[in-house]
């Protein structure tokens, strides 16, 4: 048995610790976030936590939509491809939030129902994964914009955070076409976005812990 | 100086409070504060609204005496401040 073909063998227990890893990553970064936006009232704040509420219940649904029914194609797709959208959105939008006013804001809710209803016409989930490397285009400019290299005793993750969330939705979409005929890419796909995560709970650990 | 944000606002109010031995009047917190009487009075009402800060009336030479405190929540947010600052930087929030 090659490599390919072993990774291949653990597809489904790798679900299992992939879905965990993210549901729990979110967890932690929304309970901590939650915690300073009670504290402090701030909007960018509330979209933050609300982000990761929404990627965490995604990736629960997806867990359903994909392990337990095993049809891509299926109804669970709405409520997926939404919490992604809405989660991407509200990513932006703690960015934002002074720009951003609420008829816009009730835009992008129905943007984010529209595009699964899409998907599902399709059969393919092109306009999620499209929709979403436009969203987080969009954020790594918007980060680049705010980057200021001769900020003391700040990281400015956010920069690093778009541009891994950009790439991962890029290597989301080659896996969805390469899938067919090089099917391991998905436990590739698995392993930067478990990344991405994980980076989240490290960066906001480190702030809780005052080293920043 | 450039304009203050909320949240630096609310944190120089806080300190204004705490520095006086938790319970200062409106006058001298409106002057600590550099804020203009009616963001201070803006401030201030949220402030006691949102919990960070309680009113209290204490009687001084047989007149009462509107003075402000730090609640609980209002010494938190001093303790976590420079971490939800750093938290809202890191972030780009």
């Amino acid at each position: 048995m090659g490599f390919n073909e072993a990774l291949l063998a653990y597809r489904f227990p790798a679900e299992i610790i992939y879905t965990l890893i993210v549901v729990v990553s979110c967890s932690i970064v929304a309970y901590k976030a939650n915690a300073f936006y009670r504290l402090s009232h701030h909007e960018g704040l509330r979209h933050f936590r609300n982000t990761f509420v929404y990627f965490g219940l995604a990736y629960l649904v997806r867990y359903v939509e994909y392990v337990v029914l095993g049809d891509v194609a299926s109804w669970m797709h709405i409520p997926f491809g939404f919490l992604m959208s809405i989660a991407g959105f509200s990513l932006i939008r703690s960015m934002e939030w002074k720009c951003v006013s609420r008829p816009w804001w009730l835009l992008t809710y129905a943007i984010a129902v529209l595009i699964p209803v899409l998907d599902l016409i399709v059969g393919i989930p092109y306009f999620l994964f499209l929709s979403q490397i436009a969203l987080f285009t969009y954020g790594v400019i918007l980060a680049k914009q705010r980057y200021q290299p001769n900020a003391r005793g700040v990281r400015q993750v956010h920069l690093i955070v778009m541009v891994l969330f950009l790439l991962g939705w890029i290597v989301n979409f080659i896996g969805q076409m390469l899938y067919n005929t090089y099917p391991v890419i998905v436990l590739y796909v698995y392993v930067i976005t478990s990344a991405i995560f994980v980076l989240f709970v490290f960066a906001i650990m480190r702030v809780h812990r005052g080293k920043a | 100086m450039g304009k203050r944000e909320r949240l630096e606002v609310i944190f120089d109010i806080l300190c204004a409070v705490r520095d006086a031995g938790n319970s200062l009047g409106p006058t001298r917190l409106l002057y600590a504060s550099n804020l203009s009487p009616k963001m201070f009075k803006e401030y201030t009402e949220e402030m006691v609204v949102k919990g960070f800060l309680a009113e209290d009336e204490v009687v001084v030479k047989k007149r009462a005496k509107k003075q402000f405190q730090l609640t609980t929540k209002g010494f938190q947010f001093l303790e976590k401040y420079q971490e939800i600052i750093s938290v809202i930087e890191e972030f780009g929030l």
